[in-house]
């Protein structure tokens, strides 16, 4: 099967680095696939759940937060400003995360506090739902 | 002269102002290993994020956003606009330190900042730090009092905050334009410069390349779903990446000035211990010399009592 290079580059660490069979990824148009030999293309990405196959492996699951995904030559690099595991999710910060959000979206406080918020909620709510995931 | 007892507590209190400065030359040292590590792990990210962007600018003709201007004014250009009417208002974020001990960091920093400050433009201070808070509480009137953070200890979620915070401010046409103050940690033995950089708007001027290398960069990219969406989501990113940056840059500045300080204190403690230590030998010294004398001043006068007695007794 033709493999592609794969990074997946988070604001503080490196959460992949190799050789990939197949990514999925959560663009802003909805989750989009990429497998080697790819166009090239530059994408947006919400919050959400990533999968990868690393090569000869099974699929890989972690979440990322809002970033991008560049794929050039058949190097394909996720810059995003977080990314994580499912277990090494903490639950319980994300649940309060999502409980801290909701509050604030009904106060009205100011646009920029809603927006926050919203976003906040956003990442909460995906790193629960990648959290349930099975690495 | 002072007593024995005088310098004595004098020395005391000297050797425990050093064990304060040495304590705290030793906890800036591993404060810089930290925050430095920390801004190593970031640098792929930051590195590759700026390539894109920078291409971007390149590569679209077509981009238009409020985060790009086609060229920067010159001088000139600003004094014609200046006479039409004030050009904006400014906004700059000066990071500082919270507390002082640490050479001449802070007024380098609140110095570069003024010079960005024109007098009669409207401008809003983001202020970081207590130091930079208190001082441009008293000399201006234009501080953002909700903009409240420390610098102690630099994070990434820091950052994002910051940068959401002057972002929107951005956003919401409170300020048109955006610098950052702060000083760059540099190879790390010069110290620190206090220094300022244009955060937003980026100038298209600043990226012009020529015919050949842009012809072979711009082969075949798509963008999904536009360029211009796609460059405005990596804009926040990429500035709370500077923002998280310049943090840990003005906090190894902020760590080193102190360390040299408390060095300079140090070695200052170090001689005056040593002449407090001379004079309190002299002084001891003396005393000892002085008891000596009057005792065998007393005792010759003894013997020569004793004697006359004698004498007069024969």
């Amino acid at each position: 099967m033709n493999t592609f290079e794969l990074h997946i580059l988070a604001a503080q660490r490196n959460l992949f680095e190799g050789r990939a069979d197949s990514l999925i990824v959560p663009t802003t148009e909805g989750m989009y696939g990429i497998q080697a030999k790819h166009m090239n293309m530059i994408a947006g990405i919400n919050p959400g759940e990533i999968t990868f196959r690393p090569e000869g492996e099974s699929d890989l699951h972690a979440f990322v937060s809002n970033g991008m995904v560049i794929v050039k030559d058949n190097v394909v690099t996720v810059l995003v400003g977080a990314a994580e595991y499912p277990e090494e999710i903490d639950i319980n910060r994300a649940e309060r995360a999502a409980e801290q959000a909701r509050e604030e979206m009904v106060r009205h406080r100011s646009k920029r506090v809603y927006a926050e918020a919203q976003r906040q909620l956003a990442r909460a709510t995906s790193r629960l739902k990648v959290s349930k995931l099975d690495r | 002269m002072a007593t024995t007892k005088e310098i004595k507590n004098r020395i005391k209190s000297v050797r425990d102002t050093q064990k304060i400065t040495n304590a705290m030359y030793l906890i800036s040292s591993t404060k810089v290993t930290k925050a430095k590590r920390e801004l190593e792990q970031t640098r792929p990210y930051f590195d590759m994020l700026k390539e894109q962007l920078v291409s971007m600018i390149r590569l679209a003709d077509n981009l238009k956003t409020d985060y790009l201007i086609a060229s920067r004014p010159d001088e000139t250009a600003l004094e014609i606009m200046d006479e039409e009417g004030p050009r904006g208002t400014v906004g700059i974020i000066v990071i500082t330190a919270d507390k002082g001990l640490c050479g001449a960091y802070n007024q380098n920093v609140i110095k570069e900042a003024g010079k960005l400050i024109k007098e009669g433009e409207p401008h809003k201070l983001f202020v970081i730090g207590e130091y930079g808070r208190h001082y441009f509480m008293a000399h201006d009137d234009s501080l953002d009092q909700n903009f409240d953070y420390s610098n102690m200890d630099p994070t990434m979620d820091r950052a994002r905050e910051i940068g959401d915070y002057v972002i929107d401010e951005f956003d919401e046409d409170r300020v048109q334009k955006l610098y950052i103050v702060y000083t760059a940690f540099g190879n790390g033995l010069t110290g620190g410069a206090a220094q300022s950089t244009e955060l937003l708007p980026f100038a298209r001027e600043d990226y012009v390349l020529d015919g050949e290398d842009r012809k072979k960069m711009s082969e075949g990219t798509e963008y999904l779903p536009d360029v211009v969406t796609v460059f405005n989501s990596i804009v926040p990113s990429y500035i709370k990446g500077f923002i998280y940056s310049a943090m840990v840059e003005s906090f190894c500045s902020e760590q080193s000035a102190r360390m040299t300080a408390m060095d300079a204190a140090n070695d200052n403690a170090e001689d005056l211990l040593t002449s407090l230590n001379l004079e309190y030998n002299h002084v001891r010294q003396g005393a000892i010399t002085r008891e000596i004398t009057e005792i065998s001043a007393g005792s010759r006068a003894q013997k020569k009592a004793k004697a006359l007695k004698k004498v007069r007794q024969k």
